[in-house]
């Protein structure tokens, strides 16, 4: 019991730790998310922003949805968690520290409660979801019955079992176990089910699984199938470092360019339909951001370039040879954001002003990498200024 | 005595096969591992120790099968990894008294001679974050003093320690070898020259 208590209160002051530096390393990134508010939040439709939160979940619990919308909104769920799981893998685990823990005489029970206390501690962001969740439903729902809320710890079971699988379980005979449950759970809601589109989602989450878990799978077939294409990814600095990320750090990526091409597109989106005159400022400074944060991708490329500097430099290749791989990357990066970007917002800004939105976006990159390579990592006071003048002409246009 | 006993113990990285139907027992004294680089010393230490399951095999300490009776098994070793990896909060002294706590036993006298002996006393209440290498590496090396261990298990244990420490150990090494079974794996077999009982080439 007392070696229970040290290594839980070890494990939670490690977990602070953890947390802290990721919200430090990720605060821009999180200051993202109050781009959404003054876009699209103001008065009313804050509540709906809340509510918009719990729609997996109460999607998933309403019996008058079809099968295959519930198991659609139960694997986006279920892809919530894990990924959410996954992104503190580390903080939960207690990571390369915990090596030596492992050849000390500690019982299965002591540590299974250990992990279970730090995966349920490192939810609380998701149980306020969850929380809220159960709120709406009884306020839309007049009869509560037991069935209801069976079905709903049911669902919170099976989302922690995924979330402990995919943190300390992690494997492929695993994936299988999670394509199991997902199935174990739509028999028990449900008897008519839809088996064909049941079996086309369960091999997507399945196959999504087993790339998560293998992430060089993708390097080890392009060998197969094109040695020459994997020789420039090879000897190509940038792409290797793109290409070796982990799991986690590539879906987090993922998840950052959608939520950037998300927001741009219902900001768009929503302006467009209330003034469309005000546009061009949201676009400006939602532009200015991306190219900044772009700009920043470009620097973290150099910075583990130069940490490199001596052995590159005493290769047979001049100075230039790296500047124009620089250059390449950032260009390549950013076109292929920008293409996505350009393509949401054609039908609203038109094309002359698509036009100077593209010069105007070549001049705030130029500027954004010296003044980015300046300030280094303290971009929090840019991040909040551009911040505040979108809120401010958000605020200005509602009033 | 077997100390360590290995029965046909596999171990694959993907393609490659680390060990293959691998036997071996290990009575009391000084047991050098080598070979080259990413050959699968840690591996080998790693599995004896309960930190890689064995997928394939079994792994036998004093008589304890490292799956099915970890807790006994483990109470009779001690592993020091090759990076002295504890969590960075903690101080010297508080690490020490986390292994002591695990083990069920206090620090012993013999314990703070021998840290005042390798000049650790100084750093008792240092965070490891604070701490350079070698004297994160003394901290956990010193763990073998605690709770009387069976078997230790040292993977490349004379890394970054100055020329005194390495004597200690060297010293603390040859006088336990009668009662201990001591696994090594380093390059640097010429620190304990003729003194090794055998040397395991993997």
């Amino acid at each position: 019991m007392q070696s229970l208590q040290l290594l839980l209160k070890l494990r939670i002051k490690w977990f602070n730790l953890t947390a802290k530096n990721f919200i430090l390393r990720y605060q821009n990134g999180l200051f993202v998310i109050v781009l959404f508010l003054p876009g699209v939040a103001v008065g009313d439709n804050l509540n709906l922003l809340f509510k918009a939160l719990t729609t997996p979940f109460l999607n998933i619990t309403n019996p008058e949805n079809t099968i295959t919308s519930r198991l659609i909104w139960f694997l986006v769920l279920q892809a919530i968690f894990v990924v959410f799981s996954r992104a503190q893998k580390t903080a939960i685990t207690g990571g390369e520290f915990t090596k030596l823990l492992q050849s000390l005489p500690i019982d299965n029970g002591t540590n299974n409660k250990i992990n279970l206390t730090l995966l349920l501690l490192a939810n609380h962001f998701l149980w306020m979801i969850v929380m809220a969740s159960f709120y709406y439903q009884l306020k839309s729902d007049s009869d509560i019955n037991l069935l209801n809320l069976c079905s709903n710890l049911m669902l919170i079971f099976i989302l922690l079992t995924t979330q402990y699988i995919a943190v300390f379980k992690w494997s492929l005979m695993n994936s299988v176990l999670l394509m199991l449950i997902s199935a174990l759970y739509l028999v028990s809601a449900s008897l008519s089910m839809n088996y064909f589109g049941m079996f086309i989602t369960a091999t997507m989450w399945f196959l999504l699984a087993v790339k998560l878990s293998k992430p060089d799978i993708i390097s080890i077939k392009i060998t197969a199938m094109k040695p020459h294409i994997t020789g420039l990814i090879k000897y190509n600095l940038y792409y290797q470092i793109l290409f070796k990320a982990t799991a986690t750090a590539s879906m987090f990526r993922f998840l950052f360019v959608c939520f950037l091409v998300i927001g741009f597109s219902l900001i768009s989106q929503h302006l467009s339909n209330i003034n469309e005159g005000n546009l061009f400022p949201y676009v400006m400074g939602f532009e200015s951001l991306l190219a900044y944060y772009l700009s920043g991708f470009y620097v973290s490329f150099k910075d583990q370039r130069l940490r490199m500097d001596k052995l590159l430099m005493s290769l047979p290749v001049s100075k230039t040879f790296w500047l124009l791989r620089d250059v390449f990357t950032v260009i390549i990066i950013s076109l292929v954001l920008h293409f996505i970007l350009y393509y949401l917002i054609v039908d609203v800004i038109g094309l002359t002003q698509l036009t100077e939105l593209m010069i105007y976006h070549i001049v705030v990159l130029t500027i954004c990498y010296p003044l980015r390579l300046l300030i280094k990592q303290n971009q929090t006071l840019i991040t909040f200024a551009v911040l505040s003048t979108i809120t401010a002409i958000t605020l200005y246009n509602y009033s | 005595m077997n100390y360590i006993s290995i029965q046909n113990l596999n171990i694959n990285y993907d393609e490659l096969k680390v060990f293959e139907n691998f036997n071996k027992e290990f009575k009391s004294g000084i047991h050098w591992i080598q070979g080259f680089n990413g050959c699968g010393k840690s591996t080998l230490l790693k599995s004896i120790s309960g930190i890689l399951k064995v997928p394939d095999g079994v792994v036998k300490i004093m008589g304890f099968d490292i799956n099915s009776q970890a807790i006994k098994a483990k109470s009779e070793l001690c592993y020091v990894a090759d990076k002295p990896e504890v969590f960075p909060f903690m101080t010297g002294i508080q690490f020490l008294e986390m292994v002591a706590k695990i083990k069920g036993t206090k620090l012993t006298q013999d314990l703070y001679d021998w840290l005042d002996n390798i000049n650790l006393t100084q750093f008792n209440n240092t965070e490891f974050s604070q701490m350079s290498f070698g004297t994160r590496r003394k901290f956990t090396l010193s763990a073998c003093l605690i709770a009387q261990p069976q078997v230790i298990l040292l993977d490349e244990p004379f890394n970054g320690l100055d020329t005194h420490t390495t004597m200690c150990l060297k010293e603390w090494l040859i006088q336990s070898k009668d009662t201990k079974c001591i696994l090594i794996a380093s390059h640097d077999t010429h620190i304990l020259k003729e003194e090794y009982d055998s040397i395991l080439n993997v």
